[in-house]
């Protein structure tokens, strides 16, 4: 099974660890499962499996959104604190960009409040641990679909 | 400002590890004011620490960075192990040695190919370059993962290694696991050679200065982990003098401190200053290499540190394949006593001198923790070139003079994320 679902974010820039957190909270998969930083060539190294999961953090917004990286351009407003000016936006455009896409891409956007130093999520961002989990169960059902 | 003020505002800067904000303000054609505004969270880290036991040290300040975690690490490991006075053997500052090599290409191919050489060839960024350039970009990629090989290997993962401790690593690689990694290397010295006979010819905007270089020196090796404080000046101090010589500074404009000596001068570390301080610690191939790429010495245009981070790139391969190839398993640390007391080290981070400070009581627990990081370093450095860079260059319309003040900030690669968040460029022009 060629899937993995990667966690992005920095566990000490506050709710930027809500993409490792989800990752935590996900049961038991027959999937490789990743936490990373989010240094876009760091994020490049996935995208040779066929089937990838990201799960992100996203500045702004209130529910937790399924991005379709193969057919929408990715949105700069992804976990704003950790992926300095190079992360997971100009990871999805460079790899496009050279043809190096998986075959499917899905980013779970999680949003949060709090991006400064400091090593707990908001109560805000806890509240969406569990309908991002439920998503990308969700998603990668579709991809077993 | 009157009303023939012109403003110059860019809302993001791209291309920079982090973010922050410059301020440019010209009057009657004269630059009169320049501020790089960093906005640093509190001291997160160095507050973190205090009450943590100093085993935990390396593998906390590895999370300040995702870019430079060895940095932190090897900076952390080296000052509570100064405190003891316990010598690491050979072998294990050679692996130390070897982990750092794994950083500083990871972290100057990041830069290079993805951050600073876009500004080189008139691209918004490397997704840009990609388009026209693809095959430069895949070096790029597969130079860098390189790097990350090494950490992998000897750090236990690539980003935020797992494997270090104080006395030495948890564990070692096996034997086969290092000539795996000798093979990816041969192919990075190939690809850091190739990316730094490119370098060579694109070409450098003009701006010399004359910097006060500051790096470590080491009696025998260019370095990484050791050696005492030098400066272009005749500085020449033990570690632990440091403070005595340097400060952190609050300005009014930044909340990040900003790092200038005790004499009020701004100062220079980094590769260009590692490079003019230790060229002749490097090896015979790499000065000669230096030559080839057209690379003087002393290096004082800053545009040109492009060119070394090519250099130290091809050296890092070199000094991992060395130490590589000498490979033997053995034991993987060696215990380091208990000792009460405070112990600074200084290792060279890819962007520059971090300096750490660590006080721990007889129950191992860190009492006070002092982090300074490169970039703090380099900000009064930063602003002054800046200064110079828009006074030489007033006659360039707006947009180019705000990219030419972007490409100058790269040269620093500054990693902002390690002490701070955003940065916008403003610039005030009344003529």
């Amino acid at each position: 099974m060629n899937t993995v679902i990667v966690g992005i974010g920095n566990p000490t820039r506050g709710d930027d660890g809500i993409g490792h957190a989800v990752v935590d909270a996900l049961p038991p998969l027959p999937v490789r499962i990743a936490k990373i930083h989010g240094e876009a060539t760091e994020i490049m190294d996935f995208f040779n499996a066929q089937k990838v999961i990201l799960v992100d953090a996203m500045v702004g917004g209130d529910e937790v959104v399924l991005i379709d990286a193969i057919s929408t351009k990715t949105p700069h407003d992804l976990s704003n604190a950790s992926t300095h000016a190079f992360g997971l936006s100009q990871a999805v455009e460079l790899a496009r960009a050279l043809g190096d896409l998986p075959g499917e891409l899905w980013i779970i956007a999680v949003p949060g409040l709090n991006f400064e130093h400091g090593d707990d999520l908001s109560e805000f961002a806890k509240n969406k641990i569990d309908s991002a989990v439920k998503l990308t169960l969700k998603t990668l059902g579709n991809f077993h679909a | 400002m009157t009303e023939k003020t012109k403003i110059i505002q860019v809302d993001y800067l791209a291309r920079v590890e982090g973010e922050g904000a410059m301020y440019v303000r010209i009057d009657d054609d004269k630059v009169t004011d320049v501020k790089l505004k960093i906005f640093e969270p509190p001291r997160f880290f160095e507050a973190f620490l205090r009450g943590r036991h100093h085993t935990e040290a390396p593998d906390i300040t590895a999370r300040i960075c995702g870019i430079c975690p060895v940095a932190y690490q090897m900076s952390a490991v080296h000052a509570i192990e100064s405190i003891s006075g316990v010598i690491l053997p050979e072998y294990l500052r050679d692996l130390r040695r070897l982990l750092y090599c794994g950083e500083w290409i990871s972290s100057h191919t990041l830069h290079m190919y993805m951050l600073h050489i876009p500004d080189f060839l008139g691209y918004a960024g490397a997704v840009e370059m990609a388009k026209d350039h693809g095959d430069i970009v895949r070096r790029g990629l597969e130079l860098k993962k390189a790097g990350n090989a090494i950490m992998a290997t000897l750090g236990g993962r690539e980003v935020h290694p797992i494997n270090v401790r104080v006395g030495g690593f948890y564990k070692l690689p096996n034997r086969a696991e290092m000539k795996t990694l000798g093979q990816t290397l041969r192919h990075a010295r190939d690809l850091a050679q190739q990316t730094l006979d490119w370098i060579a010819t694109l070409d450098f905007p003009d701006l010399e200065r004359d910097y006060i270089f500051v790096a470590l020196r080491h009696e025998s090796e260019y370095p990484f982990n050791e050696g005492r404080v030098v400066s272009s000046q005749g500085l020449d101090i033990p570690v632990e003098e440091f403070p005595n010589h340097f400060e952190e500074i609050h300005v009014e404009h930044s909340t990040a401190l900003q790092g200038r000596m005790k004499d009020g001068n701004a100062y220079f570390v980094g590769p260009m200053a590692r490079f003019n301080l230790n060229y002749d610690r490097l090896p015979e191939p790499i000065q000669v290499a230096a030559k080839a790429g057209g690379l003087e010495h002393p290096v004082k245009n800053p545009f040109r540190s492009l060119l070394v981070r090519a250099l130290e790139t091809v050296y890092a391969c070199d000094e991992a394949l060395r130490i590589i190839d000498a490979f033997k398993k053995r034991d993987p640390f060696v215990e380091i006593p208990l000792v009460a007391g405070t112990g600074h080290a200084i290792t060279e981070a890819p962007r520059g001198l971090l300096y750490h400070r660590y006080t721990i009581d007889d129950q191992g627990i860190i009492q006070d923790a002092v982090i300074i990081p490169p970039t703090s370093q380099n900000q009064p450095t930063i602003e002054e070139d800046l200064f110079d860079l828009v006074t030489q260059n007033l006659h360039l319309p707006d947009a180019e003079l705000q990219h030419l003040c972007e490409q100058s900030i790269r040269n620093y690669d500054p990693c902002i994320s390690c002490a701070t968040h955003f940065l916008n460029i403003k610039v005030e022009r009344n003529r």
